[in-house]
């Protein structure tokens, strides 16, 4: 009954109000949200910022390291690498933002209708996960490639429909375990419809998780997209990412460490903000958080 | 509970027929031939091959070859490799990728729990933030800047281990390290979100009212309460652990079943994509099935309904 | 406090990790070098080890370690030098060849080779239900290019044993080159007996290959083979020379990853090497281990003349132009191998091609794609692409043509990387406009890679042709006159150059490294390399 006293000490504020009131209290999560917004925008206006192609090369001048032409140094065609990492910013927060959110969408209706139904429903909407799940991604990625074309969006629905599975099992096991607490019995037993306990109980109880784990996508999903290009089905070149600018970084680390340490170092950055963002959202929208 | 197990194992059935089928298509769909390279076999050569593997049969055909073998466990010749049969290499491999597979979670469970309950004993403190830091480290260095590190550290500069190979016992501790690091900062996130949740529930409260000291309290109730998203997540992951990694088994040169994963697709090694892809499925039935016990396990309320 | 146990705990098992590898270690590469045990870096893994079925070079590293031909090929300067026939007669035409096989040869288990296991092994090997890559090797034989092809009986073909020990071959025509033929997998033996042991010997998927099943006649014999782990071969007793012989084993260790076999190298794992990786290849440049030996193989690009601009030699020919390929090679490959402006690579059996050649002329490039009708103000140049597989190679150095092209001619161009299938059946099926592609020579001879550009000829991807270009192969095939044959390769070459249905870009090294205590290791342009005479200095007899 923890539920139904929470919501009657705090009458004067609508439950999203509160939400944002306690996220932007917490200085780590708008740290977080600030620094990927910076890292964010720097990437989608760094071509005006450093009007330098990305693509361009000067042969004469492969792996020079860090100087005042080339901030972050050369890479080995002589590419300006300030204007290469700005520029595989803007392909992986492309990719990993949007394949985020098309697993996410998934995920989240497809495992909390299942938990919530139970049953044969449930034991079914889960077999069809694990058949997904144990398909070869390769394969599947190569033929989609093969019957689409390769277009850029390819890369975001390949990532999204294998990325979704474990969403999916997730939140369908946060479902059930839901389902048997006594303030989600209690709607029930009163008569609220599917919906409402849908809107009332279930998402705003999933939300931590939910925020938690879209975190912990966004970098697995930039790196699958990293891994595809290591394979040959990424994004074409010269176009680059920061998985790909990780990836070739990492074998040249001793003779040129700024290739790998500099895309790092802004994945990195815009990983550790997205993961204070959701660890603040998670807390936030607890709703049972107010009287810690 | 013997139910359950008994209807998973039953449902199994129709799953990896479901899956074969899927994997057969996707193969047979993708472009390119098992016997294309660089310089093409001549087309009566190229026929006499295909013809020898029954590839110049219609594909129905083939598909119903593929099923009869199947039902009798004979998973048929590798392509790539004609001297050996794709239920041999796997018998051969299997044991290499489960081996290290394991010792991966140890690393895995062991740092991921740690950090994790860690982090959660004192929210927002620097505690909290340090070891999710960490984590977050742990999950943007992917394996394939993890483990040249890793090599370039203890086995370049310091000499500690080889820098390749899977001969003697110390060999298994890098690749190891590199696996389970990389899944051990999934577990500490998981495990950290989860641990908040459950603090504040009712029981908790009950638990701690009725006297228990905090830490039991915490370690007693919310472990098991929460470790319910973790287990949840372990399932299919500890399916791929223990079919081994494409990157780390390349990077350490390590005889595993992973990269058949990848190059079979490549190759297009018909059988040996099959082969796999069903291994690989039965795998993850079990071992989802395992989660699912566990949960069951965790959260008794679940067991009566299961 | 529990937070504190956790602490502890997790520190003491860092500690015993740490701890396991601390003991002080001799490297693995100098104990066993102390045993007489060879390691090498062996490159992808080998898929089988039956000489007639095998497609690679790390393959035949393995074989020719494990069997022996009718004739080796001398180390340094790949003249023909006994193997397994210790002396040979050619007659008068120069079409019949008679072979006196050595009569200790012996196979691994003790049995004698004789003339009829060559003479079974010849025909196995054209066998068509085996399907072999190099059968066409053979095809100088009498009627063999018929046997294979089903069209006569194996026993048609032109090798008989006249007894145990004499091997009689008859050729179709004089062949120049047939007695290094000789020294390839595709002609080494097999025994038919151990082969009807483990089923169908004219079909794949038998298990005779495997270690314990596999008999060989060559210096070592199979010892273990596990996929993606390691191939090892042991001193074979038997072997007729086997005083001559020093290694104990060689560990062949299938490295697929130039990455990880540098640093096993710098570990001390390795005696050899099967590459240096690119940008590794400074840092090795002037060490005394390190070998770069010229490599009968030549990088280029192929245009699909079917596709407009494609179609016209003057777009062709600019595009070629534009190209700084000497910059590719200094800034891109490290210097580790050679700019090319022909197609066969300078020395390939005495051939040396005319000086001219497709070089860096930009200004005459942009004259030429002018006069073909583009430029500023003329027609749009249709869009590009160019077709690679996935490699640390292809994709740099498609970026670095990608980028002259833009700058030099203001082409945009497209880069298509795509999967080592996808790429095999884009390229077989025509579905490119312009195409990486590569050629390594199985024999020392100029016609193995102008064969890549005869009409008809599956190997040509371009659909260019050219009767001038086929006649002249024909007469180099015709005759057995060396000063006539390089006339007529001199020639073709000019057609290729001016036609240009190809952009030669380098000539292959072959660059990797070697511990001191090897000796006796011989370096040639085919890369064969005879394990027979090798030494480990500091090996305990």
């Amino acid at each position: 009954m923890a539920d139904t006293r929470d919501m009657l000490s705090a009458p004067s504020l609508s439950p999203r109000a509160q939400a944002w009131g306690r996220l932007r209290r917490n200085k780590a999560a708008v740290a977080g949200a600030v620094g990927v917004c910076v890292l964010m925008a720097a990437c989608f206006l760094g071509g005006f910022l450093w009007p330098q192609d990305p693509a361009a090369q000067e042969l004469s001048n492969a792996l020079s390291s860090p100087s005042l032409s080339h901030p972050l140094g050369t890479d080995a065609l002589g590419r300006d690498m300030l204007a290469r990492v700005l520029q595989g910013g803007r392909v992986s927060f492309a990719v990993g933002l949007l394949g985020t959110a098309v697993s996410l969408v998934i995920g989240v209706f497809y495992g909390m209708f299942s938990g919530w139904r139970g049953g044969r429903t449930d034991a079914l909407m889960m077999r069809l996960i694990d058949i997904a799940y144990a398909l070869p991604f390769t394969l599947f990625v190569m033929l989609l490639m093969v019957v689409f074309g390769r277009q850029f969006w390819l890369i975001f629905v390949a990532i999204g429909a294998v990325q979704w599975l474990t969403m999916a099992r997730i939140v369908r096991g946060e479902t059930l375990a839901l389902k048997q607490r006594s303030f989600v019995e209690a709607s029930r037993v009163l008569g609220q419809n599917g919906r409402g306990i849908f809107k009332k109980h279930l998402l705003p109880n999933l939300a931590g998780t939910i925020a938690i784990y879209a975190t912990l996508t966004v970098p697995t999903v930039m790196l699958l997209e990293a891994f595809l290009s290591f394979l040959g089905l990424g994004v074409q070149a010269p176009l680059t990412s920061w998985g790909d600018l990780i990836k070739d970084g990492a074998v040249l680390m001793e003779e040129a460490p700024w290739l790998l340490i500099f895309p790092s170092l802004a994945f990195s950055l815009t990983l550790l903000g997205l993961n204070f963002l959701g660890d603040g959202l998670r807390d936030a929208l607890d709703p049972r958080r107010g009287e810690k | 509970m013997a139910r359950l197990i008994f209807r998973r194992l039953l449902e199994a059935i129709p799953i990896l027929w479901i899956v074969a089928t899927l994997a057969f298509l996707l193969a047979r769909a993708a472009p390119g031939g098992p016997f294309d390279r660089e310089s093409p076999l001549p087309p009566e050569v190229k026929a006499a091959v295909e013809a020898h593997y029954g590839l110049d049969k219609p594909l129905i055909e083939q598909y119903g070859a593929f099923l009869k073998n199947l039902a009798t466990a004979n998973l048929g010749p590798s392509y790539k490799y004609p001297g050996w049969s794709v239920q041999e290499l796997i018998a051969d491999k299997f044991p290499v990728s489960l081996e290290l597979g394991l010792w991966a979670l140890v690393v895995a469970l062991i740092v991921g729990l740690g950090a994790g309950l860690l982090a959660a004993s004192r929210p927002n403190s620097p505690r909290d933030h340090g070891a999710m830091g960490l984590a977050v480290v742990g999950i943007c260095l992917p394996t394939f800047v993890l483990a040249p590190l890793l090599l370039w550290v203890f086995a370049i500069k310091l000499g500690w281990f080889n820098a390749m190979g899977y001969a003697s016992g110390a060999d298994i501790v890098l690749p190891a390290l590199t696996l389970g690091l990389y899944f051990g900062a999934f577990i500490a996130r998981l495990t950290r979100g989860s641990m908040l949740e459950v603090r504040n529930q009712d029981f908790m409260r009950t638990a701690r009212a009725k006297g228990a000291g905090f830490s039991r309290a915490y370690l007693l109730h919310a472990t098991r309460n929460a470790l319910g998203s973790v287990v949840s997540y372990l399932g299919p992951t500890v399916a791929g652990l223990l079919t081994g990694s494409f990157v780390v088994e390349t990077v350490f040169q390590i005889p595993g079943l992973g990269r058949f994963f990848v190059s079979a697709a490549l190759d297009r090694d018909y059988p040996m994509v099959l082969g796999t892809v069903v291994f690989y499925a039965a795998l993850i039935l079990l071992c989802n099935l395992l989660a699912d016990l566990a949960l069951a396990w965790l959260n008794p309320r679940l067991r009566k309904n299961g | 406090m529990r937070a504190r146990i956790l602490n502890c705990f997790l520190f003491a098992a860092a500690l015993c990790l740490l701890c396991v590898g601390c003991a002080p270690k001799e490297t693995q590469a100098l104990e066993a070098a102390r045993q007489g045990v060879l390691i090498i870096g062996n490159g992808t893994d080998p898929e089988d080890l039956d000489p007639h079925i095998i497609t690679g070079l790390p393959e035949a590293h393995i074989l020719w370690g494990l069997f022996e031909g009718l004739v080796n090929l001398d180390g340094k300067t790949l003249a023909p030098i006994p193997g397994a026939a210790e002396r040979w007669e050619v007659s008068e035409d120069k079409k019949t060849y008679r072979f006196f096989l050595n009569e200790n040869a012996k196979w691994s288990d003790g049995v004698p080779v004789s003339a009829r296991d060559f003479e079974f092994s010849l025909a196995r090997a054209l066998t068509p239900s085996l399907g072999s890559k190099y059968a066409a090797m053979l095809f100088c034989i009498k009627n063999a290019r018929d046997v294979f092809s089903g069209k006569q009986a194996p026993s048609a073909l032109g090798v008989k044993a006249l007894d145990e020990h004499t091997l009689e071959i008859e050729l179709e025509r004089p062949t120049a080159g047939f007695l290094a033929i000789l020294a390839n997998p595709i002609a080494f033996p097999v025994r038919e007996d151990v082969l009807r042991a483990h089923g169908d010997p004219f079909t794949r998927g038998s298990r005779w290959t495997r270690a314990g099943n596999l008999v060989s006649n060559g210096p070592f014999s199979l010892a273990y083979w596990s996929v993606n782990d390691k191939v090892e071969l042991r001193k074979n007793p038997h072997y007729w020379d086997a005083d001559k012989v020093s290694l104990n084993a060689i560990r062949f260790l299938p490295i697929s990853d130039q990455t990880t076999e540098e640093r096993a190298w710098r570990a001390g794992q390795l005696h050899l090497t099967d590459s240096i990786p690119l940008n590794k290849i400074d840092r090795y440049r002037d060490e005394p281990c390190a070998r770069f030996a010229p490599w009968l193989g030549s990088y280029y690009y192929i245009f699909n003349t079917q596709r407009p601009p494609l179609d016209d030699p003057k777009v062709r020919r600019a595009l070629a132009l534009a190209i700084d390929k000497d910059a590719i090679v200094r800034v891109v490959l490290k210097g580790a191998h050679i700019p090319a402006r022909h197609f066969v690579p300078e020395g390939t059996a005495d051939f040396f091609p005319p000086q001219t050649g497709l070089g860096h002329d930009p200004e005459l490039a942009r004259r030429l794609l002018a006069e073909a009708g583009y430029g500023a103000d003329k027609k749009e140049f249709p869009s590009l692409s160019i077709l690679y597989n996935t490699s640390d190679m292809h994709r740099p150095v498609a970026q670095a043509v990608q980028a002259m092209w833009k700058k030099e001619l203001g082409i945009d161009v497209a880069l298509l990387n795509v999967s080592w299938g996808a790429y095999l059946s884009m390229r077989g099926e025509g579905d490119f406009d312009i195409a990486r592609a590569s050629w390594v020579a199985d024999i020392n001879d100029p016609a193995n890679f102008f064969e890549n550009f005869r009409g008809g000829n599956p190997l040509n991807r371009t659909s260019w042709k050219s009767e001038r270009f086929d006649e002249l192969l024909q007469q180099a095939e015709r005759t057995d006159d060396n000063a006539r044959r390089t006339r007529a390769f001199a020639q073709a070459e000019e057609i290729l150059d001016d036609e240009t249905p190809l952009i030669p870009i380098f000539h292959y090294n072959r660059a990797y490294l070697v511990r001191p205590e090897v000796k006796n290791w011989d370096t040639n342009i085919l890369d064969q390399r005879p394990l027979k005479f090798v030494r480990l200095e500091g090996a305990q007899e």
